[in-house]
Protein backbone atom coordinates (compact mmCIF):
# COMPACT_ATOMS: atom_id res chain seq x y z
CA UNK A 1 0.00 0.00 0.00
CA UNK A 2 1.46 3.35 -0.92
CA UNK A 3 2.27 5.34 2.36
CA UNK A 4 -0.34 7.69 1.88
CA UNK A 5 -3.03 5.05 2.57
CA UNK A 6 -0.85 4.16 5.50
CA UNK A 7 -0.65 7.08 7.17
CA UNK A 8 -4.86 7.63 6.57
CA UNK A 9 -5.10 4.54 8.17
CA UNK A 10 -2.80 5.64 11.17
CA UNK A 11 -4.61 9.03 11.93
CA UNK A 12 -8.36 7.65 11.57
CA UNK A 13 -7.32 4.52 13.61
CA UNK A 14 -5.61 6.93 16.30
CA UNK A 15 -9.01 9.64 16.18
CA UNK A 16 -11.04 6.64 16.49
CA UNK A 17 -9.82 4.04 18.79
CA UNK A 18 -8.09 6.63 20.76
CA UNK A 19 -11.22 8.63 21.10
CA UNK A 20 -13.23 6.29 22.81
CA UNK A 21 -10.27 5.17 24.97
CA UNK A 22 -9.88 8.77 26.15
CA UNK A 23 -13.65 8.37 26.80
CA UNK A 24 -13.57 5.42 28.68
CA UNK A 25 -10.74 6.67 30.98
CA UNK A 26 -12.93 9.71 32.06
CA UNK A 27 -16.05 7.61 32.58
CA UNK A 28 -16.66 8.88 36.26
CA UNK A 29 -20.54 8.18 36.00
CA UNK A 30 -21.66 4.65 37.60
CA UNK A 31 -24.94 5.28 35.20
CA UNK B 1 -42.93 2.95 37.27
CA UNK B 2 -41.05 3.69 34.85
CA UNK B 3 -38.21 0.70 32.91
CA UNK B 4 -34.63 2.35 33.36
CA UNK B 5 -31.82 0.61 32.06
CA UNK B 6 -30.34 -1.29 34.68
CA UNK B 7 -26.36 -0.62 33.93
CA UNK B 8 -24.43 2.52 31.98
CA UNK B 9 -22.51 -0.62 30.15
CA UNK B 10 -26.71 -1.79 29.13
CA UNK B 11 -27.71 1.84 27.39
CA UNK B 12 -24.11 2.20 25.56
CA UNK B 13 -24.23 -1.22 24.24
CA UNK B 14 -28.08 -0.68 22.96
CA UNK B 15 -27.19 2.30 21.58
CA UNK B 16 -24.32 1.35 19.65
CA UNK B 17 -26.76 -1.42 18.23
CA UNK B 18 -29.15 0.80 17.83
CA UNK B 19 -26.30 2.62 15.39
CA UNK B 20 -24.40 -0.13 13.66
CA UNK B 21 -26.50 -1.48 11.04
CA UNK B 22 -26.61 -3.25 7.86
CA UNK B 23 -25.22 0.20 6.34
CA UNK B 24 -21.75 -0.08 8.28
CA UNK B 25 -20.71 -3.04 6.03
CA UNK B 26 -22.42 -2.85 2.97
CA UNK B 27 -22.58 1.54 2.46
CA UNK B 28 -19.80 3.05 4.62
CA UNK B 29 -16.65 1.05 2.79
CA UNK B 30 -18.21 1.61 -0.96
CA UNK B 31 -18.92 5.13 0.08
CA UNK B 32 -15.43 5.78 1.54
CA UNK B 33 -14.04 3.81 -2.08
CA UNK B 34 -16.60 5.91 -4.31
CA UNK B 35 -15.89 9.45 -2.79
CA UNK B 36 -11.79 9.81 -2.02
CA UNK B 37 -10.82 6.72 -0.73
CA UNK B 38 -8.81 7.66 2.49
CA UNK B 39 -9.34 10.89 1.71
CA UNK B 40 -13.10 11.17 2.85
CA UNK B 41 -12.04 10.24 5.99
CA UNK B 42 -11.12 13.53 6.21
CA UNK B 43 -15.04 15.13 5.82
CA UNK B 44 -16.49 11.85 7.52
CA UNK B 45 -14.61 13.33 11.16
CA UNK B 46 -15.12 16.38 10.44
CA UNK B 47 -19.08 15.44 9.66
CA UNK B 48 -19.18 13.13 12.86
CA UNK B 49 -17.83 16.29 14.81
CA UNK B 50 -20.34 19.01 13.75
CA UNK B 51 -23.17 17.39 13.25
CA UNK B 52 -23.30 13.67 14.08
CA UNK B 53 -22.09 13.71 17.90
CA UNK B 54 -24.08 17.25 18.39
CA UNK B 55 -27.08 15.71 17.06
CA UNK B 56 -26.84 12.99 19.23
CA UNK B 57 -25.80 14.84 22.17
CA UNK B 58 -29.24 16.69 21.36
CA UNK B 59 -30.95 13.96 21.24
CA UNK B 60 -29.62 12.12 24.64
CA UNK B 61 -30.27 15.54 26.28
CA UNK B 62 -33.92 15.51 25.37
CA UNK B 63 -34.57 12.20 25.96
CA UNK B 64 -32.65 12.52 29.07
CA UNK B 65 -34.33 15.47 30.91
CA UNK B 66 -37.75 15.17 30.02
CA UNK B 67 -37.81 10.95 30.43
CA UNK B 68 -40.48 10.40 28.20
CA UNK B 69 -40.44 9.13 24.56
CA UNK B 70 -39.41 11.27 21.02
CA UNK B 71 -43.28 13.24 20.53
CA UNK B 72 -43.65 14.10 23.98
CA UNK B 73 -40.52 15.11 24.80
CA UNK B 74 -40.17 17.45 21.30
CA UNK B 75 -43.59 18.81 22.29
CA UNK B 76 -42.42 19.90 25.98
CA UNK B 77 -40.52 22.26 24.19
CA UNK B 78 -43.39 23.44 22.38
CA UNK B 79 -46.74 21.43 21.92
CA UNK B 80 -46.83 21.19 17.85
CA UNK B 81 -43.09 20.00 17.65
CA UNK B 82 -44.85 17.10 19.04
CA UNK B 83 -45.32 16.30 15.05
CA UNK B 84 -42.02 16.15 14.44
CA UNK B 85 -41.38 13.26 17.03
CA UNK B 86 -44.31 11.16 15.73
CA UNK B 87 -43.17 11.63 12.25
CA UNK B 88 -39.26 11.08 13.35
CA UNK B 89 -41.21 7.41 14.44
CA UNK B 90 -43.32 7.01 11.48
CA UNK B 91 -40.00 7.00 9.13
CA UNK B 92 -38.78 4.42 11.43
CA UNK B 93 -41.65 2.30 11.10
CA UNK B 94 -41.14 2.67 7.33
CA UNK B 95 -37.49 2.12 7.48
CA UNK B 96 -38.69 -1.62 9.68
CA UNK B 97 -41.36 -2.74 7.26
CA UNK B 98 -38.48 -3.51 4.79
CA UNK B 99 -35.58 -3.71 6.94
CA UNK B 100 -36.88 -7.23 8.59
CA UNK B 101 -37.54 -8.35 4.95
CA UNK B 102 -33.70 -7.68 4.28
CA UNK B 103 -33.58 -9.69 7.83
CA UNK B 104 -36.21 -12.01 6.27
CA UNK B 105 -33.67 -12.59 3.07
CA UNK B 106 -30.51 -13.09 6.07
CA UNK B 107 -31.95 -15.93 7.41
CA UNK B 108 -32.63 -17.98 3.71
CA UNK B 109 -29.22 -17.17 3.38
CA UNK B 110 -28.38 -18.70 6.82
CA UNK B 111 -29.83 -21.63 5.93
CA UNK B 112 -27.99 -21.62 2.29
CA UNK B 113 -24.72 -21.62 3.47
CA UNK B 114 -25.33 -25.09 4.77
CA UNK B 115 -25.29 -26.43 1.64
CA UNK B 116 -23.46 -23.36 -0.60
CA UNK B 117 -27.16 -23.27 -2.27
CA UNK B 118 -26.44 -20.27 -4.65
CA UNK B 119 -23.85 -22.34 -6.73
CA UNK B 120 -21.76 -20.63 -9.14
CA UNK B 121 -24.45 -17.92 -10.48
CA UNK B 122 -24.87 -16.19 -7.56
CA UNK B 123 -26.58 -13.48 -9.33
CA UNK B 124 -29.10 -15.59 -11.21
CA UNK B 125 -29.80 -17.29 -8.10
CA UNK B 126 -30.69 -14.14 -5.67
CA UNK B 127 -32.78 -11.96 -8.26
CA UNK B 128 -34.06 -14.92 -10.43
CA UNK B 129 -34.36 -18.33 -8.40
CA UNK B 130 -34.78 -16.51 -4.53
CA UNK B 131 -36.42 -12.80 -5.47
CA UNK B 132 -38.05 -13.72 -8.35
CA UNK B 133 -37.70 -10.24 -9.39
CA UNK B 134 -40.33 -8.85 -12.54
CA UNK B 135 -39.09 -6.37 -14.79
CA UNK B 136 -40.95 -3.50 -13.18
CA UNK B 137 -42.32 -2.18 -9.72
CA UNK B 138 -45.78 -2.08 -11.58
CA UNK B 139 -45.66 -5.67 -12.08
CA UNK B 140 -45.92 -7.22 -8.70
CA UNK B 141 -45.30 -10.83 -8.85
CA UNK B 142 -46.09 -13.26 -6.15
CA UNK B 143 -44.97 -14.15 -2.82
CA UNK B 144 -42.26 -15.72 -1.92
CA UNK B 145 -43.01 -17.64 0.67
CA UNK B 146 -39.75 -18.77 1.93
CA UNK B 147 -39.04 -14.95 2.56
CA UNK B 148 -42.11 -14.59 4.26
CA UNK B 149 -41.25 -17.20 6.65
CA UNK B 150 -37.99 -15.31 6.91
CA UNK B 151 -39.80 -12.44 7.58
CA UNK B 152 -41.65 -13.82 10.44
CA UNK B 153 -39.25 -15.42 12.36
CA UNK B 154 -37.40 -11.79 12.53
CA UNK B 155 -40.60 -10.25 13.33
CA UNK B 156 -40.75 -13.34 16.63
CA UNK B 157 -37.05 -12.06 17.58
CA UNK B 158 -37.94 -8.41 17.19
CA UNK B 159 -40.36 -8.40 19.23
CA UNK B 160 -38.91 -11.14 21.94
CA UNK B 161 -35.91 -8.38 22.01
CA UNK B 162 -38.14 -5.73 23.17
CA UNK B 163 -40.73 -7.63 25.32
CA UNK B 164 -40.33 -5.97 28.41
CA UNK B 165 -38.60 -3.03 26.84
CA UNK B 166 -35.12 -1.94 28.12
CA UNK B 167 -34.72 -4.95 31.30
CA UNK B 168 -34.71 -7.30 27.68
CA UNK B 169 -33.41 -4.82 25.60
CA UNK B 170 -30.48 -4.16 28.05
CA UNK B 171 -30.01 -8.33 28.13
CA UNK B 172 -30.34 -9.20 24.45
CA UNK B 173 -27.45 -6.46 23.26
CA UNK B 174 -24.87 -7.68 25.33
CA UNK B 175 -25.14 -10.80 22.31
CA UNK B 176 -26.41 -8.42 19.23
CA UNK B 177 -23.81 -6.46 20.05
CA UNK B 178 -20.53 -8.51 21.12
CA UNK B 179 -21.34 -11.06 18.41
CA UNK B 180 -21.15 -9.07 15.27
CA UNK B 181 -18.10 -7.08 16.46
CA UNK B 182 -15.76 -10.53 17.25
CA UNK B 183 -17.42 -11.93 13.52
CA UNK B 184 -16.49 -8.85 11.85
CA UNK B 185 -12.84 -8.94 13.54
CA UNK B 186 -12.70 -13.04 12.22
CA UNK B 187 -13.56 -11.30 8.79
CA UNK B 188 -11.34 -8.87 8.58
CA UNK B 189 -8.28 -11.63 9.54
CA UNK B 190 -9.67 -13.87 7.01
CA UNK B 191 -9.97 -11.24 4.30
CA UNK B 192 -6.73 -9.66 5.12
CA UNK B 193 -4.65 -13.14 4.92
CA UNK B 194 -5.96 -13.93 1.64
CA UNK B 195 -3.78 -13.20 -1.83
CA UNK B 196 -4.74 -10.26 -3.05
CA UNK B 197 -6.23 -8.32 -0.01
CA UNK B 198 -3.49 -5.78 -0.68
CA UNK B 199 -4.70 -4.50 -3.37
CA UNK B 200 -8.15 -4.49 -2.64
CA UNK B 201 -6.88 -2.51 0.53
CA UNK B 202 -5.40 0.08 -1.69
CA UNK B 203 -8.38 0.87 -3.08
CA UNK B 204 -9.68 1.42 -0.10
CA UNK B 205 -7.47 3.94 1.84
CA UNK B 206 -5.47 5.68 -0.90
CA UNK B 207 -6.06 9.16 -0.61
CA UNK B 208 -7.46 10.98 -3.50
CA UNK B 209 -7.08 14.47 -2.16
CA UNK B 210 -8.39 16.31 -5.25
CA UNK B 211 -11.63 14.52 -3.59
CA UNK B 212 -12.02 17.05 -1.36
CA UNK B 213 -12.49 20.11 -3.68
CA UNK B 214 -16.19 18.22 -4.90
CA UNK B 215 -18.68 19.62 -2.82
CA UNK B 216 -20.89 16.39 -3.14
CA UNK B 217 -18.00 14.38 -1.14
CA UNK B 218 -18.49 16.37 1.54
CA UNK B 219 -22.27 15.84 1.29
CA UNK B 220 -21.57 12.40 1.36
CA UNK B 221 -19.73 12.41 4.05
CA UNK B 222 -22.62 14.25 6.33
CA UNK B 223 -25.08 12.00 4.64
CA UNK B 224 -23.17 8.63 5.76
CA UNK B 225 -23.04 10.19 9.32
CA UNK B 226 -26.99 10.75 9.17
CA UNK B 227 -27.69 7.48 8.35
CA UNK B 228 -25.20 5.68 10.28
CA UNK B 229 -26.12 7.10 13.56
CA UNK B 230 -29.54 6.63 13.93
CA UNK B 231 -30.23 10.04 14.85
CA UNK B 232 -33.72 11.82 13.31
CA UNK B 233 -35.74 8.66 14.45
CA UNK B 234 -36.18 9.40 17.72
CA UNK B 235 -34.66 6.02 18.91
CA UNK B 236 -31.80 7.97 20.78
CA UNK B 237 -34.56 10.38 22.67
CA UNK B 238 -36.21 7.50 23.52
CA UNK B 239 -33.31 5.27 24.89
CA UNK B 240 -32.06 8.33 26.38
CA UNK B 241 -35.20 8.94 28.21
CA UNK B 242 -34.81 5.38 29.98
CA UNK B 243 -31.86 6.64 31.74
CA UNK B 244 -31.81 7.41 35.64
CA UNK B 245 -31.14 10.81 36.17
CA UNK B 246 -28.02 10.56 37.31
CA UNK B 247 -26.97 9.25 34.03
CA UNK B 248 -23.77 10.91 31.69
CA UNK B 249 -25.10 12.36 28.63
CA UNK B 250 -21.97 13.63 27.14
CA UNK B 251 -19.86 11.46 27.41
CA UNK B 252 -21.75 8.42 26.13
CA UNK B 253 -22.80 10.31 22.95
CA UNK B 254 -18.81 10.50 22.13
CA UNK B 255 -17.91 6.92 22.62
CA UNK B 256 -21.63 5.49 20.92
CA UNK B 257 -20.30 7.97 17.61
CA UNK B 258 -16.60 6.90 18.16
CA UNK B 259 -17.61 3.13 18.25
CA UNK B 260 -20.20 3.18 15.34
CA UNK B 261 -17.32 4.90 13.08
CA UNK B 262 -14.90 2.58 14.13
CA UNK B 263 -17.02 -0.02 13.74
CA UNK B 264 -17.50 1.41 9.54
CA UNK B 265 -14.16 1.90 9.46
CA UNK B 266 -13.01 -1.57 9.97
CA UNK B 267 -15.93 -3.10 8.47
CA UNK B 268 -14.04 -1.37 5.36
CA UNK B 269 -11.14 -3.82 5.98
CA UNK B 270 -13.42 -6.79 5.71
CA UNK B 271 -15.02 -6.56 2.41
CA UNK B 272 -12.37 -4.54 0.80
CA UNK B 273 -9.66 -7.48 1.63
CA UNK B 274 -12.48 -10.26 0.42
CA UNK B 275 -12.67 -7.90 -2.64
CA UNK B 276 -9.14 -7.68 -3.85
CA UNK B 277 -9.15 -11.61 -3.66
CA UNK B 278 -12.24 -11.79 -5.61
CA UNK B 279 -10.68 -9.60 -8.41
CA UNK B 280 -7.24 -11.50 -8.19
CA UNK B 281 -9.37 -14.59 -8.44
CA UNK B 282 -11.55 -13.79 -11.24
CA UNK B 283 -8.58 -11.56 -13.02
CA UNK B 284 -10.56 -8.41 -12.67
CA UNK B 285 -9.98 -4.66 -11.49
CA UNK B 286 -11.34 -3.94 -8.23
CA UNK B 287 -12.99 -1.73 -9.62
CA UNK B 288 -14.92 -3.88 -11.23
CA UNK B 289 -16.26 -5.76 -8.62
CA UNK B 290 -16.77 -3.06 -5.98
CA UNK B 291 -20.15 -3.17 -4.86
CA UNK B 292 -22.45 -1.92 -2.14
CA UNK B 293 -25.77 -2.72 -0.66
CA UNK B 294 -27.81 -6.16 -1.27
CA UNK B 295 -25.78 -6.86 -3.90
CA UNK B 296 -22.68 -7.17 -1.97
CA UNK B 297 -23.97 -9.13 0.95
CA UNK B 298 -26.50 -11.85 -1.25
CA UNK B 299 -24.35 -11.88 -4.87
CA UNK B 300 -20.91 -10.86 -4.53
CA UNK B 301 -20.18 -12.45 -0.96
CA UNK B 302 -21.63 -15.33 -1.64
CA UNK B 303 -19.27 -15.71 -4.80
CA UNK B 304 -16.38 -15.07 -2.47
CA UNK B 305 -17.62 -17.46 0.56
CA UNK B 306 -17.55 -20.40 -2.17
CA UNK B 307 -14.10 -19.23 -3.58
CA UNK B 308 -12.69 -19.53 0.11
CA UNK B 309 -9.70 -22.06 -0.35
CA UNK B 310 -11.25 -23.55 3.00
CA UNK B 311 -14.45 -23.53 5.24
CA UNK B 312 -16.83 -22.20 2.57
CA UNK B 313 -19.87 -23.31 4.49
CA UNK B 314 -18.72 -21.38 7.91
CA UNK B 315 -17.56 -18.54 7.14
CA UNK B 316 -21.40 -18.14 4.96
CA UNK B 317 -22.98 -19.57 8.06
CA UNK B 318 -21.07 -16.57 10.27
CA UNK B 319 -21.28 -14.29 7.34
CA UNK B 320 -25.21 -14.24 7.17
CA UNK B 321 -24.98 -14.39 11.25
CA UNK B 322 -23.15 -11.51 11.54
CA UNK B 323 -25.97 -9.57 9.31
CA UNK B 324 -28.34 -10.91 11.54
CA UNK B 325 -27.19 -9.86 14.87
CA UNK B 326 -25.71 -6.27 13.04
CA UNK B 327 -29.28 -5.59 11.94
CA UNK B 328 -31.44 -6.97 14.85
CA UNK B 329 -30.40 -4.47 17.64
CA UNK B 330 -30.99 -1.51 14.49
CA UNK B 331 -34.44 -2.86 13.78
CA UNK B 332 -35.50 -3.61 17.16
CA UNK B 333 -34.50 -0.11 18.08
CA UNK B 334 -36.97 1.18 15.53
CA UNK B 335 -40.09 -0.47 17.02
CA UNK B 336 -39.04 0.26 20.69
CA UNK B 337 -38.92 3.94 20.06
CA UNK B 338 -42.62 3.75 18.19
CA UNK B 339 -44.02 1.26 21.04
CA UNK B 340 -42.48 3.26 23.98
CA UNK B 341 -44.48 6.16 22.44
CA UNK B 342 -47.49 5.10 22.04
CA UNK B 343 -47.28 3.12 25.27
CA UNK B 344 -46.14 6.30 27.39
CA UNK B 345 -49.46 8.67 25.13
CA UNK B 346 -52.35 6.25 25.01
CA UNK B 347 -51.37 3.98 27.56
CA UNK B 348 -51.88 1.06 25.93
CA UNK B 349 -50.25 -2.15 27.58
CA UNK B 350 -46.64 -3.12 26.02
CA UNK B 351 -47.94 -6.35 25.04
CA UNK B 352 -50.71 -5.23 23.16
CA UNK B 353 -48.43 -2.11 21.79
CA UNK B 354 -45.67 -4.71 20.45
CA UNK B 355 -47.33 -6.69 19.05
CA UNK B 356 -50.06 -4.37 16.98
CA UNK B 357 -46.70 -2.62 15.93
CA UNK B 358 -45.20 -6.23 14.68
CA UNK B 359 -48.29 -7.62 12.34
CA UNK B 360 -49.18 -4.22 11.06
CA UNK B 361 -45.15 -4.05 9.94
CA UNK B 362 -45.21 -7.71 8.64
CA UNK B 363 -48.66 -7.40 6.56
CA UNK B 364 -46.78 -4.14 5.16
CA UNK B 365 -43.45 -5.63 4.67
CA UNK B 366 -45.45 -8.54 2.54
CA UNK B 367 -45.10 -5.85 -1.00
CA UNK B 368 -41.34 -6.54 -0.03
CA UNK B 369 -41.52 -10.66 -0.88
CA UNK B 370 -43.01 -9.90 -3.95
CA UNK B 371 -41.53 -9.97 -7.12
CA UNK B 372 -41.31 -6.08 -7.51
CA UNK B 373 -40.19 -5.91 -3.76
CA UNK B 374 -36.78 -5.21 -4.61
CA UNK B 375 -37.75 -1.64 -6.29
CA UNK B 376 -40.28 -0.83 -3.74
CA UNK B 377 -37.42 -1.21 -1.29
CA UNK B 378 -35.45 0.79 -3.15
CA UNK B 379 -37.43 3.22 -3.84
CA UNK B 380 -39.07 3.46 0.04
CA UNK B 381 -35.09 3.29 1.31
CA UNK B 382 -34.22 6.31 -0.72
CA UNK B 383 -36.89 8.33 0.41
CA UNK B 384 -37.41 7.48 3.79
CA UNK B 385 -33.69 8.46 4.21
CA UNK B 386 -32.82 11.15 2.16
CA UNK B 387 -35.67 12.77 2.53
CA UNK B 388 -37.71 11.91 5.97
CA UNK B 389 -34.69 11.59 8.01
CA UNK B 390 -33.26 15.20 6.77
CA UNK B 391 -36.41 16.45 7.53
CA UNK B 392 -36.47 15.37 10.89
CA UNK B 393 -32.94 16.31 11.67
CA UNK B 394 -33.34 19.78 10.09
CA UNK B 395 -36.79 20.49 11.86
CA UNK B 396 -35.19 19.32 15.24
CA UNK B 397 -31.84 21.78 14.60
CA UNK B 398 -34.43 24.52 13.89
CA UNK B 399 -36.87 23.93 16.88
CA UNK B 400 -34.12 23.66 19.51
CA UNK B 401 -31.68 26.06 18.41
CA UNK B 402 -34.23 28.78 17.50
CA UNK B 403 -37.74 28.62 19.51
CA UNK B 404 -36.39 26.72 22.59
CA UNK B 405 -33.08 27.26 24.99
CA UNK B 406 -30.50 25.62 23.59
CA UNK B 407 -28.12 27.24 25.92
CA UNK B 408 -29.90 25.63 29.15
CA UNK B 409 -30.10 22.14 27.17
CA UNK B 410 -26.01 22.55 26.70
CA UNK B 411 -25.94 23.58 30.65
CA UNK B 412 -28.30 20.71 31.36
CA UNK B 413 -26.14 18.04 29.16
CA UNK B 414 -22.84 19.88 31.32
CA UNK B 415 -24.18 19.36 34.40
CA UNK B 416 -25.21 15.33 33.49
CA UNK B 417 -21.64 14.78 32.09
CA UNK B 418 -18.07 13.06 32.46
CA UNK B 419 -17.20 16.48 30.50
CA UNK B 420 -18.49 19.53 29.41
CA UNK B 421 -19.05 20.75 26.01
CA UNK B 422 -19.09 24.51 24.58
CA UNK B 423 -20.46 26.86 22.66
CA UNK B 424 -18.71 25.11 19.44
CA UNK B 425 -21.93 22.80 20.05
CA UNK B 426 -24.36 25.80 19.71
CA UNK B 427 -22.61 26.75 16.55
CA UNK B 428 -23.16 22.92 15.22
CA UNK B 429 -26.94 22.86 15.73
CA UNK B 430 -28.24 26.28 15.00
CA UNK B 431 -25.84 27.03 11.94
CA UNK B 432 -23.83 24.19 10.74
CA UNK B 433 -26.19 21.14 10.85
CA UNK B 434 -29.41 22.99 9.66
CA UNK B 435 -27.29 24.60 6.89
CA UNK B 436 -25.98 21.25 5.29
CA UNK B 437 -28.98 18.97 5.96
CA UNK B 438 -30.97 22.38 4.39
CA UNK B 439 -28.63 22.23 1.05
CA UNK B 440 -29.22 17.95 1.25
CA UNK B 441 -32.89 18.45 0.99
CA UNK B 442 -33.03 21.05 -1.71
CA UNK B 443 -30.81 18.83 -3.38
CA UNK B 444 -33.11 15.91 -3.28
CA UNK B 445 -35.83 17.50 -4.43
CA UNK B 446 -34.08 19.41 -7.57
CA UNK B 447 -32.42 15.96 -8.41
CA UNK B 448 -36.04 14.20 -8.48
CA UNK B 449 -37.85 17.30 -10.00
CA UNK B 450 -35.16 16.68 -13.10
CA UNK B 451 -35.81 12.99 -13.40
CA UNK B 452 -37.71 10.09 -11.32
CA UNK B 453 -35.48 8.15 -8.83
CA UNK B 454 -33.55 5.50 -10.94
CA UNK B 455 -35.49 5.74 -13.69
CA UNK B 456 -38.53 4.34 -12.12
CA UNK B 457 -41.88 4.93 -13.79
CA UNK B 458 -42.91 8.64 -12.08
CA UNK B 459 -45.99 6.66 -10.40
CA UNK B 460 -44.07 4.12 -8.63
CA UNK B 461 -42.19 6.89 -7.06
CA UNK B 462 -44.95 9.02 -6.20
CA UNK B 463 -46.62 5.64 -4.37
CA UNK B 464 -43.37 4.48 -3.11
CA UNK B 465 -41.42 7.72 -2.08
CA UNK B 466 -44.06 11.31 -1.95
CA UNK B 467 -47.01 9.65 -0.82
CA UNK B 468 -45.53 7.53 1.77
CA UNK B 469 -44.08 10.95 3.08
CA UNK B 470 -47.16 12.79 2.85
CA UNK B 471 -49.15 10.24 4.14
CA UNK B 472 -46.74 9.89 7.02
CA UNK B 473 -47.26 13.72 7.66
CA UNK B 474 -50.67 13.62 7.79
CA UNK B 475 -50.64 10.35 10.85
CA UNK B 476 -47.88 12.67 12.40
CA UNK B 477 -50.88 15.04 12.80
CA UNK B 478 -53.37 12.91 13.63
CA UNK B 479 -51.19 11.38 16.67
CA UNK B 480 -50.27 14.64 17.69
CA UNK B 481 -54.37 15.58 18.13
CA UNK B 482 -55.42 12.63 19.57
CA UNK B 483 -55.56 13.00 22.99
CA UNK B 484 -53.53 10.86 25.15
CA UNK B 485 -54.80 9.22 28.55
CA UNK B 486 -53.26 10.72 32.00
Amino acid sequence: MPISAWIVLSITSLILFGGIIVCVIRMRRPR
Amino acid sequence: MREIWHSRTAFILASIGSAIGLGNIWRFPYICYKYGGGAFLIPFLVALLTAGIPLMILEFSLGHRSARPAPITLGSLKKPFEMIGWFALLIGFGIVTYYAVVMGWCFNYLGYSINLSWGTNTQDFFFNQFLKISDSPLHIGGVQWMIILGLILTWVAIIASIWKGPNTVGKVVFFTVTIPWLLLLIFVIRGITLPGAVEGLKYYLTPQFKALFDYNVWLAAYTQVFFSLTIGFGVQITYASFLPKDADVVNNAFIICLADSATAFVGGFAVFSTLGYYAQQTGSPVSEVVKSGPHLAFVTYPTIISLLPFGARIFGILFFLMLLTLGIDSAFSLVEAGAASIIDKFKIKRIYSNIGFAVVALFIGIIYTTGSGLYWLDIVDYFMNYFGLMIVAFLMCIAVGYFSDYRGLREYANSKSDFTIGRWWDICIRFITPLVVGVLIATVIIDRVKSAYEGYPRIAEFMGGWLVVIAFAIVSYVLYRLKGRD
